[in-house]
């Protein structure tokens, strides 16, 4: 029911109807924006590249194959444009301690609750800084859209085993960034419980 | 000691068979270093499944449709923008051709002036002739059909105008 209403809504958008099409957008942002935010890891840069993927999808909309899925090829593009806005802004590893936090607060939360969500998502975002973008896209794919190897392969133009290798770098890459995080966390404790008391 | 085949089995990914389930568990008994990333990496990928989908500000949609129509706008006046300049560069085109095809046609420079000063007469005294055939016509139509004839040009010299800016301008924006 839902993919034949998706086709109806391909098919007139097509033709020309911008309506249709922004229905595509009201069931797609949530995923599409996500995969932006943690790509990015800021909340205005994820925003505009969420339209801009939109409208390179809506530009672009005659290159869509029917037999593949409509928000897999959404993805696609909007992995490819962050992966190019990482690289353009030429983007080196920096060190985790010095990369900000963006926090998304929940209105419905209480505000304890917000603060413990958006430390949660900073650090989240701090680890995925660490891996360069192709590696952090095939990550957000496989955990967030749980993405087999063939569908991350076919989204990122790679082959199903640099799928599976990159995956396997990115798991050590962000097993050690936690390790690491884990023990500067610890020395600034030890520093600031050895430390006197500023007046 | 070699870590890197407990390595694999930490980031494989995928469920183990029992067979390396138990050699990497009897591995971590025995190895710090192992141990410490296996269970970081256990935290990290806990971490991830209970992080939900992030969603965008309310009115995105919208905010994609205004969008929409910017990139629209930038579209047409780009379009304008290279049909004007297609049109200068054919102007610029065929005016040098007639400059040189000017230039060939005659032998000497005085006898180009001289060509020139003669159709410059012609066209003078062509402007004379409609000169003196409108002053006729002026005592010989009344003032009322001028009046309504200039308003006429005028209206159509504004819908040409308004017609110009609707359409090559601005673009139509179907709503």
């Amino acid at each position: 029911m839902e993919q034949n209403q998706e086709a109806a809504w391909v098919s007139q958008a097509l033709k020309g109807d911008e309506q249709a099409f922004a229905q595509l957008v009201e069931r797609y942002q949530r995923p599409v924006f996500n995969l932006c935010y943690r790509m990015l890891g800021d909340e205005y840069e994820a925003e505009d590249a969420a339209q801009e993927t939109f409208l390179r999808a809506y530009r672009g909309l005659k290159r869509y194959d029917p037999s593949r899925s409509f928000i897999t090829w959404l993805l696609s593009i909007a992995s490819h444009y962050c992966i190019d806005l990482i690289r353009r802004r030429r983007m080196v590893l920096i060190p985790i301690e010095a990369l900000p936090g963006e926090t998304l607060p929940d209105p419905a939360l209480t505000p304890e609750a917000a603060v413990r969500l958006g430390e949660d998502q900073q650090q989240i975002q701090r680890l995925l800084a660490t891996l360069n973008p192709i590696d952090r896209s095939a990550v957000i794919l496989y955990y967030w859209y749980e993405y087999s190897y063939e569908e991350i392969a076919q989204s990122l133009s790679l082959t199903e085993s640099a799928v599976k290798s990159r995956l396997h770098r990115a798991r050590k890459a962000l097993a050690g960034a936690w390790q690491e995080n884990k023990t500067g966390s610890e020395k600034a404790v030890k520093r600031t419980r050895h430390e006197s008391p500023a007046f | 000691m070699n870590h890197q085949p407990f390595e694999e089995l930490i980031f494989a990914g995928t469920e183990l068979s029992l067979e390396d389930g138990l050699r990497l568990q009897l591995h971590l008994q025995s190895c710090e270093q192992c141990l410490a990333l296996a269970e970081a990496w256990r935290q990290v990928e806990t971490k991830i499944s209970t992080s939900s989908l992030v969603e965008p500000a309310p009115g995105f949609s919208t905010r994609w449709q205004q969008r929409l129509r910017q990139d629209n706008m930038r579209i047409q006046r780009r379009q304008s923008l290279l049909v004007f300049a297609g049109g200068v560069g054919l102007a610029l085109v065929f005016l040098i051709l007639l400059a040189l095809t000017v230039l060939f046609a005659y032998d000497s420079p005085l006898e180009w002036l001289l060509t020139l000063s003669n159709r410059l007469v012609v066209i003078f005294t062509l402007a004379e002739t409609f000169q003196m055939s409108l002053i006729i016509l002026q005592s010989a139509i009344p003032l009322g059909w001028w009046l309504s004839a200039g308003v006429a040009v005028m209206a159509l010299c504004l819908l040409w105008i308004f017609s110009l800016q609707k359409l090559a301008l601005n673009g139509r924006h179907p709503s």
